[in-house]
């Protein structure tokens, strides 16, 4: 039924809006095949755990790297390979990161995003008799489809994908609308949208195993979820190397989630501050 | 700016670039003091890269310093056309080409070469810039 919801939502946004070529794209949005992009933004941010007994997730550093071929593309940790593209459609094969992984600050969490970046993330031993720091979850990597549809006025975008590393077997469909502003220096970012997790990757995750229990909490299947999330980044160019930007997302779990002996917060913030230098 | 006004303006500069570079390139015979006068146009014929050919009007306009019967001649279309006792001439046709050709202003029954130009074809090679994802970090 969510499947059928978010595809409505998405196939009604794009007949809904004009046709015609992207006449609103700003020149941040268009790429040169071959080209690298290294950034660096030096300032305050992170992640907001909404598990309990766990710490955010925070660092002083962003890094953000892109590389673009003539199919081929990587934005950090995403990889994709555009199947077609044109002015109006992108239609991309791509894998990620699925995000939940890294609430879970694990041994394999802390490697990879040590090379994310971003660093101290640390969390609480606990006082309860359930030992949560001990409760550790893989990262798992999602690949896909991931379609876009840009008109004049807003970006679209439907994406589904399947867990490849065997971790939970999982699917995740997030719908996402973006629109880009653009004021001659100052770019303006609004995005909102809603992710779709599947049971699998809900409960592997958020409910604890038989061999976790070990005080034998009565617990329900969280099933699959619908969560919202809603983000803005604000960035204010003062030539092509040097900038300051803000960036920040806000994401609202589904009510399924206070089922979870795990999830401490109904909602969680991400987001960074800070100047940036472009390589 | 829009996509497609960025699509227009990089091509200007490409064919502005290419127009500095052929301006300088261009061929020009020392002019003959039997002319006074002589502006070709175009200089250049730009097509798309989806065109194998490019179309275009020249326009020959020539001021002599005395009558005499002279000749347009571009010998890579075969093409002569001629005016007799004429003291100023001008030439108008449609030119189709796919290469670059010479264009050349002849007296008619010496075949002496008054004037000689090189008309250049370039060709249109918009940017492929393509649209970023815009990704980031998936939190």
């Amino acid at each position: 039924m969510k499947y059928a919801i978010l595809f409505s939502v998405f196939l009604a946004s794009i007949f809904m809006s004009p046709m015609s070529l992207a006449q609103n794209k700003t020149e941040q949005t268009l790429v040169e095949p071959g080209s690298f992009d290294f950034r660096l933004t030096a300032g305050f941010g992170g992640i907001e755990n909404p598990l309990r007994e766990r710490d955010h997730i925070r660092s002083p550093l962003l890094p953000e790297f892109s590389y673009y071929g003539d199919k081929l593309y990587i934005e950090n940790l995403v990889f994709g390979y555009s199947l077609y593209e044109s002015p109006i459609w992108l239609v991309d094969a791509y894998g990620y990161f699925n995000n939940d992984g890294y609430f879970f600050a694990d041994s394999n969490t802390a490697k990879v995003i040590s090379i994310a970046g971003i660093t101290q993330n640390t969390w609480k031993a606990t006082r309860v008799e359930l030992n949560l720091e001990d409760i550790e979850r893989d990262l798992s990597y999602m690949a896909g489809i991931n379609i876009s549809h840009i008109n004049t006025w807003y970006r679209t975008n439907l994406s589904i994908a399947k867990d490849i590393t065997s971790v939970h077997h999982g699917e995740e469909i997030s719908l996402t609308f973006a629109k880009p502003m653009q004021w001659n220096s100052f770019t303006v970012t609004v995005q909102f949208g809603a992710t779709y997790k599947s049971a699998d990757i809900s409960d592997y995750y958020y409910r604890l195993t038989d061999q976790e229990n070990t005080i034998a909490i009565r617990q329900q299947d969280i099933g699959d979820t619908l969560s919202p999330w809603s983000s803005v980044n604000l960035r204010y160019h003062f030539n092509p190397s040097w900038s300051v930007g803000l960036s920040f997302k806000k994401t609202w779990f589904d009510s399924k989630f206070k089922q979870s002996i795990l999830v401490e917060e109904s909602n969680y913030s991400s987001g960074f501050v800070g100047v940036s230098y472009r390589y | 700016m829009t996509f497609k006004l960025m699509i227009v303006r990089l091509g200007s500069m490409f064919i502005c670039a290419l127009s500095g570079a052929f301006a300088q390139a261009q061929e020009v015979s020392d002019v003959s003091t039997q002319i006074s006068e002589i502006n070709i146009l175009p200089e250049i014929c730009v097509r798309n890269q989806n065109n194998a050919q490019c179309q275009f009007k020249l326009d020959v306009d020539l001021q002599l310093t005395a009558k005499m019967d002279v000749c347009l001649v571009i010998e890579a279309l075969r093409i002569r056309q001629c005016q007799a006792q004429v003291e100023k001439a001008r030439f108008q046709r449609v030119l189709t080409i796919n290469e670059t050709v010479t264009i050349d202003i002849v007296e008619e029954h010496t075949n002496q070469v008054l004037y000689t130009s090189v008309l250049k074809l370039a060709e249109f090679k918009p940017v492929n810039l393509r649209p970023r994802r815009n990704l980031g970090w998936i939190f």
